[in-house]
């Protein structure tokens, strides 16, 4: 075993240690960069590590740590301006992104900001190392819920087929939806908004949207990436077994790979997933899970095995009026049945239904809802739901069973 | 030193003595020139804290102040003595990955009483700690935990 040994800066010299990286660039002969006094800081921790300063001309520049030794730091540097700036920090574009210009230079800052050396290169040249990779944000608290990247044989710059980007899109909000309607209620009642996400960044070089939360509810959002985060450990580990405890947060979860993963026929082939979501996922960082085709097989199979085991759900089709809606959670009370039964409750998707409750509720007409709620659960999910006009209105309007072909439909439409 | 705001909600941490190193019987003799430092708030710590570093084992060019590295002259002399490291793995990771040749490695130290005092100085890092060592205790050798 090694000895443990004791350093202190001050017992050191300049050249102890290696060298800086070479680099195979001529030196830059410009005269923009002389001193580097910083204009705004963005990171330091006893050194200068991200900031903008003025270059000898007066023109704004980035500059990142990309590495130092005892007497110098050694920064990336590219032009910028105020919106590349405002789009750095508000982490719509990530450090490299920012730095990505056509011209860059590596600059070599000794004590009290003088320049010693220059090079321009481009920023491929860069060691693989000394940069942050592509989609690293400046500030932790910026990195996405969840990141997702389309690729394939079909997704090409300039030709990125649109059903991808919807693909992406309605993935990761119907998984999203999906697991914040089998976790319940979490934390203070919130406005169910419809728009359950904000795209944080695009890139359309390889189709890549970051989304973040919308809501303000911090610990129902916790709990969803906790789920989501378990939704992406078992796409990624295939001895990974959901607990048996909560069939409805399982279905929740194999629902959510399905959504996520690029099904048969579709262009993109492969989706990555990075984000909070994957690092939770992973204990890692940066965490990144791979979604195929493979994936979303294993994810339809598993939902089937569910299917078999679940027990039939109670089904319901019902006339009456609605008098009483909850946004909130969101949920409506049907009153006045026209079979004279008790008044009963149905929970709804907002976003599919929240115009059709309200128009009933306010109109005061009556309407035909079918619904059906799993053993043990207290309301129904509202399936579908019309106005009934009076002269459809007989006695076959009672109670009746749900059609089974369309639960069937909406499987194969996935595909 | 570090960004942003400066706080001190210091949860977790010892400070039952008022201004305790003025009676040390290890002296911050390196801050013999700068008043009130560790300044008033710095409390004694039982803690596990993180800091990032470039060479593994830590080298003579890691775990350095900025007074040491001759940055933010004419700036708050007490802060640029102080060492910057991490409450939280979480942003110790954020800054390996934002400077991933500078901060390659990230090391865990359990930080005691006799090895001086700390601040939560927060910011965008938001578990981020300033902390002045007594004379003769040196960074390296609790910093020793590479994760």
């Amino acid at each position: 075993m090694a000895s443990r040994r004791r350093f202190y800066a001050r017992d050191f010299q300049p050249g102890d240690l290696m060298p800086l990286w070479e680099i195979h660039a001529k030196q830059w002969s410009g005269q923009n960069f002389l001193q580097v006094a910083p204009e705004e800081i963005f990171a330091e921790f006893g050194q200068l590590l991200t900031f903008t300063f003025r270059d000898s001309f007066g023109n704004l520049s980035l500059a990142h740590l990309c590495a130092s030794d005892l007497d110098r730091a050694r920064y990336a540097v590219a032009p910028t301006d105020r919106r590349i700036v405002r789009e750095l920090l508000s982490g719509a574009i990530s450090v490299r992104d920012a730095l990505d210009q056509p011209w860059t230079w590596v600059v070599d800052v000794g004590a009290n900001g003088s320049v010693l050396s220059s090079w321009a290169i481009r920023i491929t040249d860069f060691p693989p190392d000394a940069l942050p990779d592509p989609e690293v944000l400046l500030y932790p608290e910026l990195e996405p819920m969840i990141r997702l990247r389309a690729t394939g044989d079909r997704v090409r710059v300039g030709a990125i087929p649109a059903a991808t980007i919807r693909k992406i899109v309605d993935g990761v909000e119907y998984a999203y939806k999906g697991i914040r309607k089998a976790i319940g209620p979490v934390g203070a009642p919130m406005w169910r908004d419809a728009n359950v996400l904000d795209a944080q960044q695009l890139r359309f070089g390889s189709v890549e949207i970051a989304f973040r939360p919308t809501s303000a509810n911090v610990q129902e959002n916790q709990k969803i990436e906790q789920v989501l985060a378990r939704a992406l450990k078992w796409a990624f580990f295939p001895d990974f077994r959901l607990s048996d405890d909560n069939p409805r947060e399982n279905r929740a979860i194999l629902e959510a790979v399905k959504w996520m993963s690029p099904g048969r026929g579709e262009r993109a082939t492969r989706i990555e997933v990075t984000g909070r979501v994957a690092e939770l996922a992973l204990d890692a960082s940066p965490g990144r899970v791979l979604l195929t085709r493979k994936t979303w097989k294993r994810a339809h199979l598993q939902l089937r095995r569910l299917a078999i085991r679940d027990p039939e759900p109670e089904k319901l089709s019902v006339v009456g009026r609605i008098r009483q809606v909850d946004e909130d959670f969101p949920a409506f009370t049907l009153r006045e049945r026209e079979d004279r039964g008790v008044d009963v409750s149905f929970t709804f998707d907002l976003e599919e239904y929240m115009d059709d409750v309200h128009d009933a509720q306010l109109g005061g007409y009556r309407v035909l809802v079918t619904g059906e709620r799993s053993p043990g659960e207290e309301l129904f999910v509202l399936r579908r739901m019309k106005p009934v006009h009076q002269e459809e209105n007989d006695d076959s309007l009672g109670i009746t069973d749900i059609d089974d072909d369309e639960d069937d439909d909406d499987d194969e439409d996935i595909t | 030193m570090t960004e942003g705001s400066s706080t001190s909600d210091n949860q977790g941490f010892r400070n039952d003595e008022a201004e305790p190193f003025r009676n040390s019987p290890v002296p911050f003799d390196y801050l013999g020139d700068v008043p009130d430092c560790p300044p008033a708030g710095a409390v004694e710590t039982n803690s596990v804290f993180y800091c990032c570093h470039e060479y593994n084992p830590a080298g003579p060019s890691d775990f350095r102040t900025a007074a040491q590295r001759n940055h933010f002259l004419g700036l708050d002399e007490c802060r640029r003595r102080s060492y910057s490291i991490m409450r939280e793995l979480r942003d110790a990771k954020s800054l390996k990955k934002l400077y991933p040749m500078v901060r390659r490695f990230i090391s865990a130290g359990d930080i005691v009483p006799h090895h001086g005092f700390v601040l939560h100085t927060g910011g965008r890092y938001q578990s981020h700690h300033s902390l002045w060592l007594r004379g003769g205790v040196s960074m390296h050798a609790i910093f020793n935990r590479v994760i």
